[in-house]
Formats: C-alpha cells, structure tokens, sequence
C-alpha cells in the first residue's frame, strides 16, 4: 500500500509526517532489539535508497530491474540482518545504504555475470565511477537528446575527470541527497572538512566545464 | 533534508550552507534562479552565481536520470475514477507517452483502452494542436493490425485518446519473459521463435506499410508498440504520438533508452522515412529472436557510436543455429544505409513471408568482401586505396599498436632520464591509443569476413556452444574459392604480422594465440598443411604459456583441429597423439564439467577411435604411441573408467588383461581401444541428449559413433551392425528433414549407407540403392560443385556403384557398369591433387576403381585395355607402399587383384607387390 501511495504522491503535497524525535525514539527502540520499529524507519528511508538504486544502477539493467523492486530486496536483506545494525556504528541511514550497496552488488553479478569485467564494475561501484553511465545513460526524448549531448557529454568528462574522492562527494550530495554530516561520516571524515570538500569539488567542477552556462 | 544537522554553520563552508538553500528552494519548486539568490548574498558576488549554475546542472541530470530509470514518476496524475464520459477500471501500465486505463466507453458499454496525457498545462498549444492531427490521422488508418482509434478528446483538464482495448501484452514483456524460460536456447524452441518473430514481422510489415502508402509514418516502431493479444494477433499502436509529443520534454521517460535501440542511424541526422521504419522492425525482430537488444552499449553515447557504425551483436553468433535466411532477412533490414534495406516494408514483409514458406528469400547475405567494403565506407580515409590497401593500412595500425605497448612499458620504468628519452614518444603514444580503437574494430571486422570466407571459426565456434559445431565434427570443410583465396592470403598476413608482433606481449597473448589458430586454419584452407600445423602448434603453446584454467577448453579444442591435420599429413599417430592430449586436458580436475567441455571429450574419443590405422589395427601405425605418456595404451581403460564414471556407477575392473606397457599393441588390442573409445562417446553423448534432446550437434555426433561403432562390428557382429546402423540411419534422416539445406547432414546420410573403401565390402548396398545415393551425391555436388568432400563421395558411390551393376549384370552385358566406373575414376583423377603430398585416402579410392575397371574390361574381353589399367594400378600400389599410404592389411587393399592378375597372365606384377611391401616391413 506504501508503495502505492509514494506513486500518485505530488511532489506539492506535504511528506508523511516522520518527524526527527519519533524517528530517534524509533531508532533506539530498534537498537534496544523492538524489530517492529524497523518497518516505519525505513519508509523514512525509502526515496533515498531509491534514488542510490537509480543512480547506481548498471544503465545495462533499465528496463530489467525496477528499482522499486531493488528497494524492496534491500528492505528484506536489512530486516534479515538487523542482529549486524545493532553491532554496528553507523547511524541508521547510512547502514541502510551499505545494504543496499551490497544488494545492489548482488544484483549486479547475478544479471551481468561475475566475469572480470563485472569485477571491474564492482570496484567502479565503489568509488562512483558509474557516474558517467549515469550522466551518459539518462535519456530525454530522442530529439532532445541530440541537444543536450553536448552538455552531457562536458558534464560526464569533467565528472570522468575530477578526483575519486571529489567526484564521490558530489554524487553522495547531489544524486543521492546525502546531507554534509551524513557524508562526512561515510567517508570517514570531520563535518567541516566534508563541507570543504564539497565546495571544493563544486569550484573545480565550475572550472572544468569553463564557460558553460546550465540552461 | 537538512534539517537535521544544516543550523551547525559554524563547521560548514558559507558556500555550501547557501548552495543548499538554494537546492532546497528549487526543489520544492520555487521559481528562483541563480542570479536571483546571488543577488540577495552579493558578498560572494559571481562565485556564487557561478557556482549555482554547475549545481543547477547536476540536478537536471540527477532528475532525468529519475525519470529515465523509473519511468513516469513525473507523470502526475489525480486519482482518477473517470474521465468524461469513460468509466476507468484500472490503469494498466505507463508509457512515454502518459498513462494507459483501461475504461468502459458507457455511452456505447464498450471496453476501451484510455491513453491520457500528462496535464494540459504541461502541453503548448501547438502541441495540442499537434497532437489532435495525430490522433485523428491514427484515427484514420483502418488496417487488421492496428489498433483502431476511437476517439480523442479532453477532459477535466486532461488529454485523452480512446482505442481498442487490447488484451494483450506489448512485445518487450513477451521478451521478457520469454528470456526468463530456462530452455530459451534450446533448438526448437528458437525454431518456434524464429517462425513467430517472422510471423509477427510480416504482420507488422503489412501494417506499416498500409499506414506509408496513406503518407503516415508511425515514428516509434519498437517491441513496446506492438501488442500481442490472446489469440497471438499482433497489433500496432501508437501511431505518429511520437511526434506528435516529442520536444517540450513530454516523451522524458524511461522507454526513450529502448527507443534508441531502434533508432535508426540516419535518424541521428535528421533524416527519417519509410526505410527508417523498416529498420526499427528489423531491430525489433532481432530481439524478439535473440531475446536480447541488437547494441550492447553501457552508456548512451557508446549506444549512438555503435548504432551510426551498424556494430550490433551478430545473430549467428548468439545463436549459431539460427535460420540462415532469417539471419540474413534480418540484418537486410538492419543495415546501415537506408538505400541497402528493402525499399518499402511490404517487400520486408514478403521476404519473411519467403522464408516462413521455405522459399527462396530477395535479400542475399553479405559477402566478405561487401563486410570489407562496408567497413571501408565506414572509414572513408582508407577506403580510396581498395582492399590491400585497407590491409595494408590495418597492418600498420596494429604494428603501431604494438609499438604503443613497448612504449606503456617502457614508461613505467622508473628512471627520470629514461623517462626524459621517452617523453618524445608521448605523442606517438597518442596516436596509438587511436589505433587501439581501431585495431579492436578491425579485429572485429576481421572476424567477420573471417565467418564469411571460412565459415564459422571451428575452433572458436565449438568453444562458444556446442549447437555450433555441425560442420566441425565432419570433414567437411569448405572449399575456397579463387576470389576468397586472394582474400584469405591477405588475411594471413594480417594476422601473422598481428601474432608475430604481439608475440611476447603479455596483454595481447590470448588475442595473439587466437591470431595462430586462425592462421593455421586459413593455412589449411589453402592447403598448406604443414604450416598449419607450424601456426597451430605456435597457437597451442601459446595458450599452455598463458596456463587459464579457463582456456583449457580452447587449448583442447586446438589439438583435436591441430589433429585432424595431421591425419591430413599422413601422420597419425601424431594426431592420435593430439587426441589424447586434448582428452587428458579436458578429464583433468574437472569434477562436475560443463557440457561442452564433455562434448568435447566425447569428440576427442570419436577422433582417437577414427584415427585412419586404429580401427584397422595397423599396429606398427601406433609404435611407440602406445607406450607415450598421454598415449593410447591406457585408453581403454581410462575410456571404460569414463563409460563408468558417466554412467554414475562405479569402476568396473578393467577387462583388459594386464600387459607390459612398451609392448607394441596387438592388431585385437587396438580395435578394443577403438572400441573403448567410441563406447565412451557413445556414453557421454547419449548422458548429454538425456539433458538436452534437441541438440543437433549431439545427435550428429552420436549418429557418427554409432556408424563408426557398426563398421567396427562389422559382420563378426551382425546384430550390433545393423541395430547401431538403423539407429544411425534414423537420427540422420530426422536431421536432414529438420535441416534440409544443411549438406553435411546429407553428405553424412549417404556416406553412412557407402560401406568404406578401404575394406573389401561383400553383400553391401543392393544396385537399386546404390543408383539413390549417386543421385543424393551428385545433388550435393550441384550444390557445392568444388567441393572435394561432395566429389569424393560422388565418385566412391559411382564406382561401388557401377562394380555392383557389372556383378548382377555381366552375363547379359560383360561392358555393364563401365560407365559409371570410369566416371568415378575421371573425378578421382583430380581429387586432393591439389595438395601434395596428396592425401592417401584419395589415392586408395582411385585405385580400387581402376581394379574395378580392369575386372570389366577383362569381362569384355578387352584384354589389352585391362592389361595397362592393371600395369597403372600396380605402379600405383607400389608407390603408395613406398608412402606408407594405403592402410590395412595387403590382401584387402588388394581385394580380387590376384586373381585378376593371374588371369590376365601378368603373375609377375603380382610378385612385384609382394616384394615392394616386404621392403616396406
């Protein structure tokens, strides 16, 4: 039913009320070992996950592979393993994400074989390489896209381009709406210089792509 | 979604708190632009402004990305209970085009399906005007499959258009679920899909082209678009929305990466017709019959490179057993240029139809030569100068590439001034990495002419799937003909200058092994056998250097090819030797082996038992073969220990008494391990059909064993003859009715029912008979008049054929059968002569004809005819003997030549023989 709703929601209507003190009660609940808080938690969660889902996606597996249906697998592989959050650091976004980033994992060797190449997508996975699939591979219309190849194509080189590290902070940022704190923690960094990052990495991409105006 | 930590300025950069205030308005969609938020901070001044601009970029890509892999998330739509005056039931899926309802039209109580647009607010005014035209031209099209248009209209504010309610799925589910059977890859299974894909296609076609000749273009001919309705009526719908919404950002979802699949490349450039349309069926119908899209790409931009150079995946390759006719029906309408598909969708249609009713099919598969000179077009700079120049050109590219190599390498040398002597190299470096672009292109196209000339690969082809192998297993290889010869040459050259090259280079060592192996298979088509073994034996060690376990398999592969040319040389022993290393190889460490690796085996057993010598117990054939480290003298039992362990039980003891191992083997011993072997084959191969009933590669292998296994029990067993040979028979028979073109299923029927040559054959085939398989053979040879395979066997049969009439029919006629014998002698004259040394199987076959041929002349009373015939056979007999050629025991090669020697008083020719083979012993 959940997911139904999310579908027709309009982006104008207001987002279920899951406010930060029910979502910190929830969350020691769950710690304390209350598996029932989990399921509200993660609809919380859900558009993030989402959209990591999407934007890590292997382009090769549109169309194959909802992923809603990839969120949905991550929310039975969490659940299964809830004993390893209670044993874990991490807040409960992030560790949702390091699930999901091994299901996507799975996935990923499931549908595209566990040959070297796949291997060398693993590793691409981990360090947000995929982006230049992802600028590459989004689609507008065909006529569209004609016009907007060149756009994309400067996005994916400066991306290509850039640092590992700074093009990492950009995607956590940008494409999967990772707040600073919550980047700084997963790449194991303090906040102030997460934040130093990530201007830095806004600043260079501003320079590699020179002149270029967004539309 | 900063709530939670965004108040904490005083650890974060004033940048990025701005930054994302600024995302935070936007996405909750206030009209705000970057200059507009840079003005209200202006002590960051431009910075800022700037810096909003990029952050403004990677959001639009984050959210088409959303909308590309979730497909009409931005399609908001109010619940709907109904729309005008259509009653909705439930919606039923969502395309670029907006969302589908099924709906109840209550003013006629009838089922339709609701397409309804994204709101009208989203849409301009010409866009709706646009759209209304085009609706009302669909509208206009009456045509068995497409789907009618009712009605369009607008309704509380939303767009709509009413058609037939098709219950049904859309072609990309059939797909998808079709790849989702496990036997997707089975043989009759792709036989059925291939029909429906056709079936389908022509339909389509029809419908298509009904709409062109009324001036419509359909505009997003893809599998989406095409719905299959319960009684597996196909229909089309959709006519022209693609144009009538395109731009303005209406068609922004998910299907648009699948529409791209069947974009045609002129598309790219603006340019768009009938033939366009023509072609995105020629990409649906690939799908619809590999079950995967045409481009394999992992980003858009590889997408649109490959589709604008027409670098699809190959039929063939994916399915080696598909339908030569569709395969080539298929890439006709696929090709890159418009004026090479078929003009108009009809003619496509009656191609499909051609090939469903087995007729002969317009379009006709590209040559090697026409690959080339596509690949020319598609390399304009080379294509002026002709084929040896593009050669040449590709010859130096890799040559370049290598030198790319040494210079990487050398780079990586830690020393500033070494480094300083390369610096001057780095450009030279650019350029090369050009030419490794290039080169994989050209490896590519390579391969491809490389298919075309020679045929599948068989070395590589049997690696990939054992359904390929058909004309593997047999002798059949084709034969070159003048034109490809030349090309050949050329071919040889590039990949002997590619494998000696790269010889050394670790990157490049597996490509360079393949590049051996495809010499010494183009050197065998040109009859150069030793060279082919030189390339081969280069190629094997190679893959031994390298050491893959996984390309144990290809290593094995190799021996059993490097093998059968050596039989070609004359050596057997050396390939019975080839064989046994390719089984040891394939039995080694594998517990569970796939199935190809135990065809393989089960081949590599076929061959040891056919080695020409073995079944014959020619024992001095195998002296010092059977005492090797991988010789055959512990094939039978390690072939009954295979026969064991294939049927699941456990080692039987050996049947074989214990022996001294340097024994030279005895003539019974070698037809037991032949036995061995074969009973081995027969094993494995009968264990694999019970996996997989329809393949036609284990039916055909099975088939040869069995006929192997029939001429070894010969008449000391008459019941095994006959039960292997009937079985044989009739697996051969099925396959020439499920695969009527393909001739070596008929070469190999008729070969099964010709007793061999090389044995005196008493009883045997009835004249009756016999009279069938020379009409059957010299149907072969009208189809491939060169070869020599088709040839031989035209002649073998003539000769058996004419000594069997001469039999029954001397009394009334002592000239009877001549004619037919000397037929087959004047075609045995020529065969295999083109190669020296000749093969000795040629030599056996036209001297048993002209013993033949001295019998009836002397019948008739010719005597002096007969006497010079004999003189010529004797000559013959002898130098073959100093060859070592002509296997078997001296009294069956000779067959009744004693005896017709003494009746033409020639004894002391007969005395000579005697003496020639004593020499040779």
């Amino acid at each position: 039913m959940a997911r139904r709703a999310t579908f027709w929601s309009v982006s104008r209507m207001v987002p279920p009320p899951c406010m930060a003190d029910d979502e910190a009660k929830l969350t020691e609940q769950l710690r304390a070992g209350d598996d029932a808080a989990f399921a509200p938690l993660f609809e919380a969660q859900r558009d993030r996950l989402r959209r990591m889902v999407q934007f890590r996606l292997d382009p090769r597996l549109f169309g194959r592979i909802d992923p809603e249906d990839v969120v949905q697998e991550v929310y039975l592989a969490a659940q299964q393993r809830l004993y390893a959050f209670r044993g874990d650091q991490h807040p409960l976004p992030l560790w949702l994400r390091l699930v999901g980033q091994q299901t996507l994992i799975d996935l990923h060797r499931r549908h595209l074989g566990a040959s070297k190449r796949s291997a060398a997508k693993e590793r691409a996975f981990a360090n947000s390489h995929g982006l230049s699939g992802f600028i590459a591979g989004s689609l507008t219309s065909p006529s569209q896209a004609a016009m907007r190849d060149e756009q994309k194509q400067q996005l994916t080189v400066a991306l290509d381009s850039m640092d590992e590290i700074d093009r990492e902070v950009l995607t956590l940022r940008h494409f999967e709406d990772l707040t600073n704190k919550e980047v700084a923690e997963l790449l194991g960094i303090g906040e102030n210089a997460a934040s130093n990052r990530y201007v830095r990495a806004l600043t260079r991409l501003k320079g590699l792509l020179g002149g270029f105006q967004a539309p | 979604m900063s709530d939670r930590d965004g108040i904490q300025g005083e650890s974060r950069e004033p940048l990025d708190l701005l930054a994302e205030e600024f995302l935070q308005r936007v996405r909750k969609g206030e009209s705000i632009s970057a200059r507009q938020f840079a003005a209200l901070h202006p002590a960051h001044g431009q910075e800022l402004s700037d810096l909003l601009d990029t952050l403004l970029l990677l959001e639009n890509a984050k959210r088409d990305r959303e909308t590309s892999v979730s497909g009409g998330r931005r399609l908001q739509l109010p619940k709907l209970e109904r729309l005008g005056e259509y009653r909705i039931v439930r919606e039923v899926g969502r395309g670029g085009m907006g969302v589908v309802f099924e709906a109840v039209q209550e003013s006629l109580d009838r089922r339709v399906a609701l397409k309804v647009l994204p709101q009208a607010s989203l849409l301009s005014g010409n866009q709706l005007e646009r759209f209304r035209r085009e609706a009302q031209t669909a509208a206009r099209l009456h045509h068995t499959h497409i789907v009618p248009v009712f009605d369009s209209g607008e309704a509380d504010g939303l767009h709509f258009y009413a058609m037939q309610f098709i219950d049904g799925r859309s072609l990309d589910m059939v797909v998808k679920s079709l790849r989702a059977e496990p036997s997707s890859g089975a043989s009759t299974v792709l036989r059925d899909r291939c029909r429906l894909a056709a079936r389908l296609g022509a339909e389509v076609a029809d419908a298509l082209h009904h709409a062109h000749q009324q001036g419509t273009l359909h505009r997003d001919v893809k599998p989406a678009n095409l719905l299959l309705d319960g009684d597996e009526h196909v229909w089309v719908t959709d006519f022209g929305l693609a144009k009538a919404l395109q731009h303005d950002g209406l068609t922004h979802t998910g299907d648009v990466l699948g529409t791209l699949q069947y974009m045609a490349p002129e598309q790219f450039s603006g340019h768009y017709d009938a033939r366009s349309e023509v072609y995105a069926l020629g990409a649906t119908l690939f799908e619809l019959i590999a079950l995967r899209p045409a481009f394999a790409a992992e980003s858009r931009a590889e997408l649109i490179d490959r589709i604008r150079a027409g670098r699809c995946e190959r039929l063939r390759r994916l399915l080696p057993t598909i339908p030569h006719d569709l395969e080539t029906i298929v890439a006709r309408a696929m090709a890159i240029e418009p004026a090479r598909r078929y003009a108009t969708a009809a003619e496509f249609g009656s191609d499909l139809r051609a090939y469903l009713e087995d007729r002969p099919i317009a379009a006709r598969r590209q040559s090697g030569l026409e690959l080339l000179s596509g690949w020319c077009r598609r390399n304009r700079a080379l294509a002026s100068a002709g084929v040896i120049a593009v050669v040449a050109t590709v010859t130096a590219a890799v040559v370049g590439w290598s030198a790319y190599w040494t210079t990487r390498e050398a780079l990586n040398l830690r020393t500033a001034s070494e480094r300083a002597a390369i610096q001057s190299q780095q450009a030279a470096l650019q350029a090369s990495e050009r030419d490794r672009a290039n080169l994989e292109d050209t490896l590519e196209v390579f391969e491809d002419v490389f298919d075309t000339i020679v045929g599948p690969d068989p070395l590589y082809a049997l690696l990939e799937d054992a359904e390929e192998n058909g004309a593997t297993v047999t002798a059949l290889r084709a034969p070159v003909d003048t034109n490809a010869l030349a090309l050949l040459e050329r071919m040889l050259d590039f990949y002997d200058k590619f494998a000696e090259r790269n010889r050394d280079n670790a990157t490049l060592r597996h490509q360079t092994a393949r590049s051996y192996a495809r010499v010494g298979t183009i050197q065998e088509r040109l009859g150069a056998h030793d060279e082919a073994v030189a390339a081969y034996e280069r190629a094997a060690t190679l893959l031994r250097e390298i050491g893959d376990p996984e390309q144990k398999d290809e290593l094995a592969a190799l021996l059993q090819e490097l093998g059968q040319v050596q039989v070609r040389r004359g050596q057997p022993r050396v390939a019975a030797s080839c064989y046994s290393q390719s089984l040891e190889i394939l039995e080694k460490g594998a517990v569970d082996p796939l199935p190809k690796v135990r065809w393989l085996g089960a081949r590599a057993h076929y061959l040891l038992a056919t080695v020409p010598g073995f079944r014959e117990g020619r024992g001095e054939l195998m002296r010092g073969f059977a005492g090797g480290p991988a010789g055959g003298a512990d094939a039978l039992p390690r072939a009954r220990r295979n026969a064991a362990r294939e049927r699941r039980r456990d080692s039987e003891p050996s049947l074989a008494p214990p022996r001294d191992p340097l024994a030279e083997p005895s003539f019974a011993q070698l037809q037991q391990q032949a036995r061995g072997h074969i009973e081995a084959a027969l094993l494995t191969l009968r264990a694999l059909l019970a996996e997989d009933q329809e393949s036609s590669e284990y039916r055909f292998l099975l088939a040869r064993c069995l006929i192997e296994q029939a001429r070894m029990a010969g008449r000391a067993e008459p019941n095994l003859l006959s039960a292997s040979m009937q079985e044989a028979l009739a697996i051969l028979k099925q396959l020439v009715a499920e695969q009527p073109k393909n001739d070596a299923y008929r070469f190999e029927l008729c070969e099964a029912q010709l007793p061999p040559s090389r044995a005196r054959s008493p009883g045997g085939p009835t004249p009756a008979v016999l009279e069938q398989l020379v009409s059957e053979a010299r149907t072969l040879v009208e189809h491939q008049p060169l070869h020599p395979e088709f040839q031989a066997l035209l002649a073998r049969a003539l000769s058996l054929w004419g000594s069997r009439v001469h039999e029954a029919e001397s009394q009334r006629d002592p000239r009877a059968g001549l004619a037919p014998l000397e037929e087959a002698l004047a075609l045995q004259r020529t065969l295999g002569t083109d190669r020296k040394p000749r093969e000795p199987r040629f030599a056996a076959e036209e001297m048993q004809t002209m013993r033949r041929i001295v019998r009836v002349k002397l019948d008739a009373g010719d005597v002096e005819a007969a006497k010079t015939t004999a003189r010529q056979l004797v000559t013959s007999l002898i130098a073959a003997q100093r060859e070592g050629g002509g296997f078997g025991r001296l009294e069956d090669r000779l067959g009744d030549l004693p005896q017709l020697l003494q009746r033409l008083g020639l004894s002391e020719l007969m005395r000579e023989l005697e003496e020639a083979e004593r020499r040779r012993r």
